[in-house]
């Protein structure tokens, strides 16, 4: 480039032009002096005396230039650097095979750092978007002792409130600003073909001004539109007015229809706002207006166990936050001293404050926990890819050994060619970044869709933060792995020139070993705390819930409008009879709960001849099923009979079914069956009829509840008729195709019903085996990453080590050693290696495994079984990757193989 | 990857014979810059010609090397009253040619005076 810039004078040369011009004139002097007679010699020697100095006067005037001379210095460093460049790549276009591999190594090792760098920033790093000052912005926690008066008392952390809680906070002295808010539900948008489910959270006025948001277009509501029968106002999330309306700015003041009602579109929120949590959420309304359409919004503002909301608060920084949180939970616990919630309320109940950050808090999600882990695990495989490449990078600075001595012996310093070989190491690493980043779009984008769907992700393109960290990664992974290899080399060829002359070298140094030896180990305990993770998923989804569910399909009907009792009973029961009629259908029935979507605890009933006592698992929980429920979830009944048609009649005696654990809890030694219960002083006995298998509520790791099913007379907290219908899958029928099959069957069945969804009954546990999901996914994906790239480095560096050990080969077969032996050789030196790799992994795991543990299902941390599979496979990849160089080995010709020195 | 070889240094050592003892007065370097100024006055210039013009001008009076009248060129192209230009010479050779800035003249003009005022000063104490 400066020669071209030069020619256009853009870059002078004012040494050079110095020179010349200096040349220029002692050689006019000289001219005019032999003009006038004087010998070529005196005319040489007064021209010099006239100018004085050369050298002097040159230093003064290069002095002078001093600025311009910095410039070009610059000029000519950046050449420098070009040319650095320029050869640098050329050696990686001469080796086109080795760049490849040690690109794709570290494409990958960047690459899943990448992806986890975007789940990491999103989960653990940073606040939701749009929330001004997220530093002084917390969500309320709340600490305290549940089950107190059970035998299993124990600490809960839950951010679920009540209303009179959230009003308790605006009046502390530290909280600037309060809010509450719900969690997204689901509902419609739209009636008929049309129709779309949207997720809806309710949130105070206040919600926004607190977290600092500005609508994007609009504008949110206000306190006076926040009332019980309030206006039916909505905000509507960037991405759904985009997604549903076309970005149409026409839709403020348009009313739609959600759910039941018509809601006018009154604001849209930014591009990427989710509230204070990073669930997707499409609309918001007011919390009051809202609720009083779905709930007694009477009761539920004065009522002290109904935990609904989310609260989120403004710290006033004036006054310290441990002060104001302190006040907080003075005024939890005393808003319910003296009132019917005092009974069994821990009265050292504290609030907590935690960050907006998903990870933070004192109950970070799970997924963020194992998102930690996965970081580590990437850096893991990023750390293994480094000895990877420095491996590569060794055997080819052995390679590279008589070009460098060249170099060496043509005048370059060894600094000069340690230069070079960093800038080597550079390009490859760059080069591999380039690869990360598009490994990280497309992976990010699939990790986040499949293994993270509740977490909303903004698409931000090239993030500067995520290229920053992809920047310093690639910079730090050049060095890793290109510093000992270069000095190495830049070494060797000054000084080992005379063996390198004779093209003897030592086979693979102590480096090379500790390296392979270090892949090895942590692919080792990558692959451990896959099997873990796998093993994790496997025990929950393969637990035993009770139900069936991954046979069961749910169907729940939106209404469009308030209708009686009388007519919701009549469409379920015609809804049902048209349901057991689909194909693939294998019985169904109506329910009231849907398991893991709520549940309804009621008292404890009066026995006769016992006490029934707080049960650990929490209860009674009730459901009020109809004929064939038990059947269709799969659910046995273990002594008596199941609810019947006949029981069902208001006429008829009340009579229950229970699950196995109150029966025994209950009536422990005694037959159940035929007892007595009694749900307040002047109700009939409610005989018990049949004990039905112990089944989950609404988490996988809970303790086992009192179930109770119960139809005739209606208990007051089960009015009114069914919610849901199940349906069984018959055999062989997929339960997502039958979910479809059923929401066509039933669609128009009546006008009243707006939407039907139907859902396999999976998908509403699936949510929690999401963080062992997620875990076991990239636990073995990377894993098996990190097994390929230390199988194909120890592969590559026995093939190395076996070229270079031609002619020992050659001896051994001339001596007479047999191929079997030859091969037997290289693939124990292999098996060494993974040996020693092995035992660094175990141990390395073992002392790991107390940190994992809290993160498996029902799997020790130490199972030994994943030990000795991982075992296995190491050795099998050892094994294979010697068979190559080892056959290699047998193929030396002895004569050739002495003959070649 | 072929080394560059180190950047051609076209200054050929100076011969260091023993330094003739300079006749000619001495000068100051100020007074250096206004004769060079003045030397380029007409017009433009290599430094050759400057050193001839100054030499035939003073009849040789001064004890000037050439080398001291370049760094009097270089020194006031950075102060900007002289540009330089390369062109070629009577003799068909590059030589670098100086002329002067409007600010060149205008020093021109302002050290002249003061030289005129300095010497006439000079000369008003000695007749006294």
């Amino acid at each position: 480039m400066r020669p071209i810039l030069r020619l256009f004078g853009i870059v002078p040369d004012p040494e050079r032009e110095l020179d010349e011009e200096i040349a220029a004139h002692l050689e006019m002097t000289e001219r005019a002096l032999r003009a006038r007679g004087l010998s070529e010699g005196e005319a040489r020697a007064e021209a010099r005396q006239r100018f004085g100095d050369v050298r002097a006067h040159r230093r003064a005037m290069m002095r002078l230039d001093e600025g311009r001379w910095r410039k070009v210095r610059i000029m000519e460093s950046l050449d420098r650097v070009r040319t650095t460049l320029v050869g640098a790549a050329r050696g990686i276009r001469r080796a086109p095979g080795f760049s490849a591999a040690v690109i794709a190594t570290l494409g990958l090792g960047l690459g899943a750092n990448a992806v986890m760098f975007g789940v990491v920033d999103r989960l653990l790093l940073s606040p939701p978007q749009h929330v001004v000052d997220a530093d002084e912005v917390r969500r309320v926690w709340e600490v305290r002792r549940i089950g107190i008066g059970t035998p299993r008392a124990e600490l809960a952390t839950s951010d679920y409130l009540t209303w009179p809680d959230y009003e308790d906070l605006l009046q502390i002295d530290g909280i600037a600003a309060a809010a509450a808010y719900t969690r997204p539900g689901s509902e419609v948008l739209g009636s008929g073909e049309g129709a779309r489910p949207v997720r809806v959270a309710w949130s105070t006025p206040s919600f926004f001004p607190t977290l600092g948001v500005r609508p994007a277009l609009g504008r949110f509501y206000l306190q006076e539109e926040d009332m019980t029968g309030g206006p039916t106002v909505v905000v509507l999330s960037h991405e759904f007015w985009t997604d549903a309306f076309g970005a149409d700015p026409g839709v403020i003041g348009r009313r739609v229809r959600i759910g039941a009602s018509d809601w006018e579109v009154i604001g849209v929120t930014p591009a990427g706002f989710t509230g204070a949590e990073l669930r997707p959420v499409d609309a918001w309304m007011p919390i009051r207006t809202a609720g009083s359409m779905a709930q007694d919004m009477e009761t539920a503002m004065v009522h002290r166990n109904w935990w609904w909301l989310q609260a989120v608060v403004r710290l006033n920084t004036a006054v310290p936050e441990s002060v104001t949180m302190q006040q907080a939970s003075a005024a939890h616990v005393g808003g319910r001293t003296g009132t019917e919630w005092e009974d069994g309320f821990d009265p050292e109940a504290r609030l907590v404050g935690g960050p907006l950050r998903q990870g933070g808090g004192p109950q970070p999600s799970a997924q963020a926990s194992v998102s930690k882990w996965l970081a580590g695990v990437s850096l893991v495989v990023l750390l293994i890819a480094c000895a990877n490449v420095a491996n590569l990078l060794l055997a080819r600075g052995v390679r590279l050994r008589r070009e460098l001595r060249v170099r060496v012996a043509l005048g370059a310093s060894r600094g000069r060619l340690l230069g070079d070989l960093l800038t080597q190491s550079l390009l490859l690493s760059g080069a591999g970044a380039a690869v990360a980043l598009l490994i990280g779009r497309a992976g990010g984008g699939a990790l986040h869709s499949a293994l993270i769907p509740n977490v909303a992700f903004v698409d931000t393109g090239l993030a500067p933060r995520l290229l920053v960290f992809l920047g310093v990664a690639t910079v730090l992974t050049a060095l890793l792995a290109g510093v000992v290899p270069a000095v190495r080399a830049s070494r060797d060829a000054g000084t080992g020139a005379g063996r390198a002359a004779r093209g003897v070298t030592q086979g693979r140094t102590r480096l090379q070993v500790g390296l392979l030896v270090a892949q090895g180990a942590l692919s080792v305990v990558l692959l451990i705390g896959a099997g873990l993770f796998v093993r994790s998923l496997d025990a929950a989804s393969g637990l035993d819930l009770g139900y069936d569910v991954d046979r069961v399909v749910f169907v729940e009907f939106e209404w469009g409008g308030n209708y009686a009792a009388a007519e919701r009973a009549d469409i379920y029961g015609r809804a049902l009879d048209r349901l057991r009629r689909v194909p693939g259908v294998d019985g169904a029935a109506t329910t009231y709960m849907v398991p893991f979507q709520g549940s309804i605890s009621i008292g404890q009933p009066r026995v006769d001849g016992g006490e029934y006592g707080r049960p650990v698992g929490g209860g009674p929980y009730l459901n009020k099923v109809g004929d064939g429920y038990f059947e269709a979830m799969g659910l046995s009944i273990l002594q008596g009979r199941p609810l019947a048609p006949e029981d069902m009649d208001e006429q008829s005696p009340p009579v229950a079914v229970v699950a196995q654990q109150m029966a025994e809890d209950v009536w422990a030694g005694r037959d159940p069956i035929g007892q007595c219960m009694y749900f307040d002083d002047d109700s009939p006995c409610t005989r018990v009829i049949g004990v039905v298998e112990n089944h989950r509520r609404q988490s996988l790791v809970e303790e086992i509840p009192h179930h109770l099913y119960y139809v005739n007379p209606y208990h007051p907290d089960a009015q009114g008729p069914p919610q849901a219908l199940m349906a069984r899958a018959a055999d062989g029928v997929r339960p997502t195709e039958l979910a479809g099959r059923v929401a066509e069957a039933l669609t128009g069945i009546a006008p009243e019903v707006q939407f039907v969804e139907a859902r396999p009954l999976f998908s509403n546990v699936e949510p929690q085996l999401r963080s062992w999901r997620l875990g076991a996914s990239m636990f073995t994906l990377f894993g098996l990453l990190a097994l390929v790239v230390a199988g194909v480095g120890l592969y590559s560096v026995l093939a190395f080590d076996v070229a270079q050990r031609n002619r020992e080969m050659g001896i051994r077969a001339a001596l007479g050693a047999t191929r079997n032996e030859i091969l037997a050789m290289v693939v124990r030196s292999a098996l060494g290696l993974t040996a020693i790799g092995l035992a660094v992994g175990v141990v390395i795991a073992l002392g790991a495994s107390r940190f994992l543990q809290p993160l498996l299902f029902e799997v020790s941390a130490t199972d030994p079984s994943v030990y000795l599979g991982v075992v296995a496979v190491l050795l099998g990849v050892g094994a294979s990757a010697a068979m190559l160089p080892g056959w290699r080995a047998t193929r030396v010709d002895p004569s050739e193989a002495l003959r070649s020195e | 990857m072929a080394d560059r070889s180190p950047p051609p240094n076209a200054t050929r050592p100076a011969p260091r014979s023993a330094p003739k003892r300079p006749t000619g007065l001495p000068i100051l370097q100020g007074t250096l810059d206004l004769l060079v100024l003045k030397a380029l006055a007409p017009g433009p210039a290599h430094g050759y010609a400057v050193a001839e013009s100054i030499r035939n001008a003073s009849d040789e009076a001064f004890q000037i090397e050439d080398g001291a009248l370049y760094t009097s060129l270089k020194r006031m192209q950075k102060r900007g009253w002289l540009t330089a230009e390369w062109g070629v010479s009577e003799s068909n050779r590059r030589a670098k040619y100086y002329d002067l800035t409007a600010r060149g003249r205008d020093e021109l003009a302002r050290s002249r005076r003061q030289w005129d005022a300095y010497a006439a000063a000079v000369a008003k104490v000695l007749a006294s």
